[in-house]
């Protein structure tokens, strides 16, 4: 088979890249007049990347392993409110250490009250989310605060090479938690537990310790990513974390790793997480086309036809 | 009294909350107070009993509280074309065909409660940017001159003491229960509830009705936005958000499960919730310590009805 057609072929096997491919073509296309392909704007979309990208590649293991988490946009927005509300009388370390351990915590209860006191992720973790959102706003009373730490603010804009640390960052994870999905122990049996829990159970797999550890990645990477965003706001909010639970599912799910489970790879979950910053980021260059209402709408079709036709193939195998 | 007390477990939650939140603030008892209960209890109540028979065919519906919020703009908004009658009509068919929508899209996946979340979330997206694009984020105005009509079924009273949403708030909750308890469609709502294997072997389409519930839910959706606009003299695009969260609370509360429950249920979890929230404010209980509160009640209600079975 020619060159031609092996590229052809793997474009419409693999849809997702293809869309995000064709997104990209269309925006920079499009878009050119509006800066879309200005070092700025490649600059912002990759913060985005980074942005949905950590706290997503915490739910995919979550996914891949058969559960999800509904809480991290609540711990998003804790873990920021209280490194920068409890540097000035801690310290920035201190208060870095003490978000992140209340990251960890809260996954761990959710992991626990999941595998232990079997409830489904779903009750769990929603009422995680409402209730770790009440305990923010109760903590700010319900208005951002505003961080003082000069280091911790310039880390916010920090560059390497050009680029914004936070995207190095994401691909340093990114690399690492593609290995340990792909080429550990650890990462074959959340696969397995994921699939066929039976089977899992029965090849001598400690199932509920696996989805107590899920449940702590996605709390550590929603505090990590709560963490950096409120380096580079400057301010921690008890709103800013909204809505990313479902934006993080919704780019899981398009990428290709179906609600199901015991399927799907951390390169799907960066496609996905690309066509959506990618959506965003025209909705933002675009803003006179696309009022903030419009987007709304948007973002729920998406993700209701996300969901839907995720829901709808699962039935045909 | 035994088998009383183990299936309306809900009955002296209720009562006894009553009598607790008369000890502690002595103007919990107080004419005003109970008529800001009754009014809360109106609003919720009606959004939970449709709700109700979403949830005993096993699903939820998220976006019941944006569907209020479409009624609440459209029933204002309509009257500049088609009159007060119209416009009533015309929010009361947006909430149905909303609700179907969603209905549809559930039932033809056969959703499990994690897809039915994130849709319904989805659609309470989608028809709250639907509201706010409608009014461009505004406040929709009735027209001038007033609607006495439509501002009566929200702040008028009958036989001079019964205020007119009370009195759509009984009717709704008495035609629920007739339907849920007396008819042939109720039946087949409880079955669908039940096993999906006994509904399918029994014959009846079990995805007509896990659709149509969503349709009910979206109509009541819709009586309720009419009657919060028709309150404030004015239709307010957010009108509805988070009412989702309590109809969903009062009804899991109340006891209600798949193919499990009724609408006297749902009732009593309503007034609890209601009395919850009322003594909570009277307390002064900040509301962000509530929405923490909320949260774990729905956990336990939930956990606590499964140790039943």
């Amino acid at each position: 088979m020619s060159i031609i057609k092996k590229i052809i072929n793997f474009l419409i096997r693999e849809k997702v890249f293809s869309l995000a491919l064709l997104l990209y073509i269309i925006a920079a296309i499009w878009l050119n007049g509006d800066g879309f392909n200005s070092f700025y704007n490649i600059n912002n979309l990759l913060i985005q990347v980074a942005t949905f990208g950590i706290v997503a590649l915490g739910m995919t293991f979550a996914i891949i392993g058969g559960e999800f988490d509904l809480s991290v946009g609540s711990v998003y927005s804790l873990t920021g409110l209280l490194v920068v509300g409890l540097q000035p009388q801690f310290g920035l370390f201190s208060a870095l250490l003490i978000a992140i351990t209340v990251a960890l915590a809260l996954g761990l209860l959710n992991g626990v009250l999941v595998a232990k006191a079997k409830i489904s992720a779903f009750i769990v973790t929603f009422g995680a989310m409402i209730m770790v959102k009440g305990i923010a706003l109760s903590y700010s009373n319900g208005r951002p605060i505003t961080s003082t730490c000069d280091a911790f603010n310039n880390f916010g804009g920090m560059k390497i090479g050009g680029i914004s640390a936070f995207f190095v960052i994401f691909a340093f994870l990114f690399i690492i938690c593609h290995y340990v999905l792909s080429y550990t122990r650890y990462g074959r049996n959340i696969y397995a537990i994921g699939g066929n829990k039976e089977t899992a159970i029965t090849s001598g797999i400690n199932v509920d310790f696996y989805k107590m550890t899920i449940f702590v990645l996605t709390g550590f990477f929603a505090g990590l990513m709560g963490i950096l965003m409120a380096a580079r706001l400057n301010s921690g909010s008890s709103v800013v974390g909204d809505g990313i639970e479902l934006k993080v599912i919704a780019a899981v799910v398009i990428g290709g790793t179906h609600l199901a489970g015991g399927r799907g790879s951390v390169i799907r979950t960066l496609l996905g997480v690309f066509v959506l910053a990618l959506i965003e980021n025209i909705f933002n260059l675009k803003s006179d086309v696309f009022s903030p209402y419009f987007q709304r709408v948007i973002q729920g079709a998406i993700l209701v036809t996300v969901v839907a036709f995720d829901g709808y193939n699962k039935k045909k195998e | 009294m035994k088998k009383l007390f183990a299936d309306y477990k809900i009955l002296f939650i209720c009562l006894g909350m009553i009598i607790v939140s008369s000890l502690i603030s002595s103007t919990f008892l107080t004419e005003e107070n109970l008529l800001n209960i009754l009014k809360q209890v109106t609003v919720n109540g009606i959004l939970a009993c449709g709700m109700t028979f979403v949830m005993l065919t096993g699903g939820f519906d998220l976006s019941v509280g944006s569907v209020l919020s479409v009624g609440a703009v459209f029933g204002v908004g309509l009257q500049f074309q088609v009159g007060t009658g119209g416009a009533i009509v015309g929010a009361l068919l947006i909430g149905a065909v909303a609700g179907t929508v969603t209905g549809a899209i559930l039932s033809k996946i056969n959703a499990n409660s994690g897809e039915a979340f994130m849709i319904t979330l989805g659609f309470q997206l989608i028809y709250a940017g639907i509201a706010l694009i409608y009014t461009n984020g505004g406040r929709m105005m009735l027209p001038h001159g007033g609607a006495p009509f439509y501002t009566a079924l929200g702040q008028g009273k009958i036989f001079g003491f019964l205020p007119v949403p009370v009195l759509i708030f009984i009717i709704v909750a008495l035609v629920s229960h007739a339907v849920l308890a007396y008819t042939t469609f109720g039946r087949r709502i409880y079955l669908t509830g039940g096993s999906y294997e006994a509904a399918r072997l029994s014959g009846i389409r079990v995805r007509f009705y896990k659709m149509i519930v969503y349709a009910i839910a979206g109509f009541t959706a819709a009586i309720a936005g009419i009657i919060l606009s028709a309150r404030v003299n004015g239709g307010l695009p957010e009108a509805g958000k988070g009412y989702e969260l309590y109809a969903i609370a009062a009804v899991m509360v109340g006891g209600i499960a798949g193919g499990d429950g009724n609408i006297l249920k749902t009732l009593l979890g309503v007034l609890t919730i209601g009395i919850l929230g009322n003594i909570l404010n009277l307390m002064g209980v900040s509301p962000f310590n509530q929405r923490i509160l909320m949260g774990i009640i729905i956990v336990a209600a939930v956990w606590l009805q499964r140790r039943k079975t």
